[in-house]
């Protein structure tokens, strides 16, 4: 583009997405979408059907209207095939009502570029709702029978790419089983053949009971009752050489083992719900042999206890390559009373970047106290501004226990504290120049966080960032003087140190 | 600053920083250098002027996105209500984010369209964008008979 624009241009009539996509690429999409036109014709012909040569044409619109001057007209169908691509891949990736197959039933034009992409059909999900608690066995065989159906369907159709496959069935769920009670060995049929492509799943997210992750994880399952006692691997796992992220949603508190060995490509790791006890809650007993070479990132959520989720993130101390942990939905962390002991055993020298998210107050304030992470660089904090004030404990006291946690990450170099409605780059305000008495001296990003009133504090009060910070170096200062007369670990805000100046 | 109209004739200025989020218009920038001369652009200052300091996608951004976790269709909640438009808007926003090769703010509409087909059925969606069903009687084989009742149990 050389000469200079002096026309209003139309975007509707230029041609989209020129950068992106040189004319070879272009002519690849074309050979791809005539190669899938070929194919359905066959198998069109192979059903008995008599189908004209050329016959698939592009969807029409039911109203032919044409467009009014100034006022938005456009339809679904005005949209570029490039732009549809993009929307099928995202509808077809991430449902779990299996959108592919939906999508491919619309009309002759979507189905033709579905089946000329494999990658659309490799996202499998078998999934049974929790608002049908006690399907009928007829039920049951029903929606089984479908999913092993649908299961071998969409394999063909994705050929040889990489799977992300996500099996989600309530504990009430006992397929064909209806009638046995939850310790019994139970097959499902799509599981069973998931199995069998098992080294091609890349993505895998697992919220089952006991039972159903036995049959998964299982090369041969035994049959024996599943519970507490069977608290040893049966068999040879499943091979997921391929696997880069995992998440288990929720396992049965009666699991005592982590079913998959040999995960040497997993990058993400999500472990969530209280369920899961893979890690054994006696300090007597070892750990379980896990090795995740290649973690680079780690979610922990709702995990139940203290003990608990230092016994979760000690995954973190044998993990080289672990960038970022993040803490979602966590307790209040009742359990934790804030001794030496208990910060003795909160030592992570390993994570470089922690984020707490969807978390109460109380459970930040205590984890702050306790836990050391000698090699933080980055620390995130995305708080959710309580929705009535006086349920919350105050601002002072919460900034206090995060100025005392940050002034111990000798490493720190970045501190964010975001309020959940704020998007991150807008409304940032980068702070520097809080230095600590320790010698640290990160980049403080403040979004939103004068939005944050407890009962105290003036809720139409808005605090610049600055303002903020000087708030923050205040109490710096003074847990320095604390400290420097070891004076006791404790804090009582006091009139004079509300933030309001 | 940048002097911009709108196709009906409409003027805004905006600083340079805000609008080169479309690579088109950073590419006319470009082109044109230092000049008085007004670009024509649609009402997209909004979105840019609100993702001001983000970095921009690196031109190779498709192949170098991280493909080790998984594919999401959440949308953050300043954009979620910037696009909360009826379906006449969200598809122009969507040509409109193409043509001006705003990659940003075209996954945010793709996403959004996604996330109203996720859950439908055929016969859904076919009502909600309003597209005829042109599997004529003769072309219904029975793979396609047998895929519909597929799709319609649940």
């Amino acid at each position: 583009m050389s000469s200079p624009i002096s026309q209003p241009l139309n975007p509707y009539t230029a041609e989209p997405l020129a950068p992106l996509h040189p004319d070879s690429a272009l002519d690849a999409a074309v050979d791809e979408i005539s190669a899938a036109l070929t194919q359905i014709e066959v198998i069109l012909s192979d059903a008995g059907s008599n189908i004209p040569e050329g016959s698939v044409k592009l969807c029409t619109k039911r109203s032919s209207e044409p467009p009014a001057p100034h006022v938005p007209t456009a339809e679904f169908s005005d949209l570029p095939v490039e732009i549809l691509l993009v929307i099928f891949a995202y509808a077809s990736q991430t449902g779990e009502h299996w959108e592919a197959l939906s999508l491919s039933l619309v009309c002759t034009q979507w189905r033709a570029l579905l089946l000329a992409d494999p990658h659309m059909w490799c996202h499998i999900a078998l999934v049974v709702r929790d608002r049908d608690p006690y399907p009928t066995p007829p039920a049951s065989t029903s929606a089984l029978l479908r999913m092993a159906r649908l299961t071998t369907l969409y394999l063909e159709r994705s050929g040889t790419n990489m799977l992300s496959v996500t099996i989600k069935m309530p504990t009430r769920f006992r397929g064909l089983n209806a009638n046995t009670p939850w310790q019994s060995h139970i097959s499902v049929a799509a599981i069973n053949t998931l199995q069998m492509h098992s080294e091609l799943i890349k993505h895998l997210h697992l919220r089952v009971d006991h039972g159903l992750l036995h049959e998964f994880a299982y090369e041969q399952p035994c049959s024996l009752n599943i519970d507490s006692s069977h608290n040893v691997p049966c068999s040879i796992t499943i091979p997921l050489p391929n696997l880069t992220s995992l998440s288990v949603d929720y396992i049965s508190r009666n699991c005592f083992y982590f079913p998959f060995q040999a995960l040497n490509n997993l990058n993400h790791l999500t472990l969530s719900n209280e369920g899961f006890s893979f890690f054994q809650k006696s300090v007597s007993r070892s750990m379980p042999d896990l090795d995740f070479p290649e973690l680079t990132s780690f979610v922990i959520s709702q995990s139940p206890s203290f003990s608990h989720l230092c016994r979760v993130m000690s995954v973190t101390n044998a993990s080289p390559f672990i960038k970022q942990v993040v803490l979602n939905q966590m307790p209040s962390l009742v359990d934790l009373a804030i001794s030496s002991h208990a910060i003795s055993k909160a030592v992570f020298p390993e994570v470089s970047a922690l984020k707490i998210v969807n978390s109460p107050d109380e459970f930040t304030a205590k984890f702050c106290r306790v836990f050391q992470f000698s090699a933080l660089r980055s620390f995130e904090l995305v708080y959710t501004p309580p929705k009535h004030a006086t349920s919350s404990m105050s601002w002072t006291a919460l900034a206090y226990d995060i100025v005392c946690f940050i002034r111990r990450c000798t490493a720190i170099q970045r501190v964010t504290v975001r309020n959940v409605h704020e998007h991150f780059y807008p409304n940032a305000e980068l702070v520097r120049g809080m230095t600590f008495e320790t010698g640290i001296s990160p980049d403080v990003y403040i979004i939103g966080f004068p939005i944050y009133c407890s009962a105290e504090d003036d809720a139409n009060e808005m605090l610049s960032a600055t303002s903020i910070v000087e708030f923050l170096s205040g109490f710096e200062v003074r847990i320095h003087l604390k400290e420097t007369n070891r004076t006791a670990f404790s804090y009582a805000p006091s009139d004079d140190e509300s933030m309001v100046n | 600053m940048v002097t911009l109209v709108t196709s009906d004739n409409e003027k805004f200025n905006a600083e340079k920083e805000v609008v080169e989020r479309s690579v088109l218009i950073k590419n006319m920038l470009e082109d044109v250098g230092e000049s008085d001369q007004p670009i024509p652009l649609p009402m997209f200052l909004e979105y840019c002027e609100h993702h001001r300091g983000e970095p921009l996608p690196a031109p190779d951004a498709d192949t170098s996105q991280d493909d080790t976790r998984k594919r999401t269709t959440d949308i953050s909640e300043w954009d979620q209500k910037f696009i909360t438009v009826d379906q006449e808007m969200l598809f122009e926003i969507i040509l409109a984010a193409n043509y001006l090769d705003i990659k940003s703010l075209l996954d945010v509409g793709c996403k959004t369209v996604a996330n109203m087909i996720k859950g439908k059925t055929p016969e859904e969606i076919r009502k909600l964008f309003n597209i005829v069903n042109d599997f004529t009687p003769r072309r219904r084989c029975a793979q396609i008979k047998k895929e519909n009742e597929w799709a319609e149990d649940r």
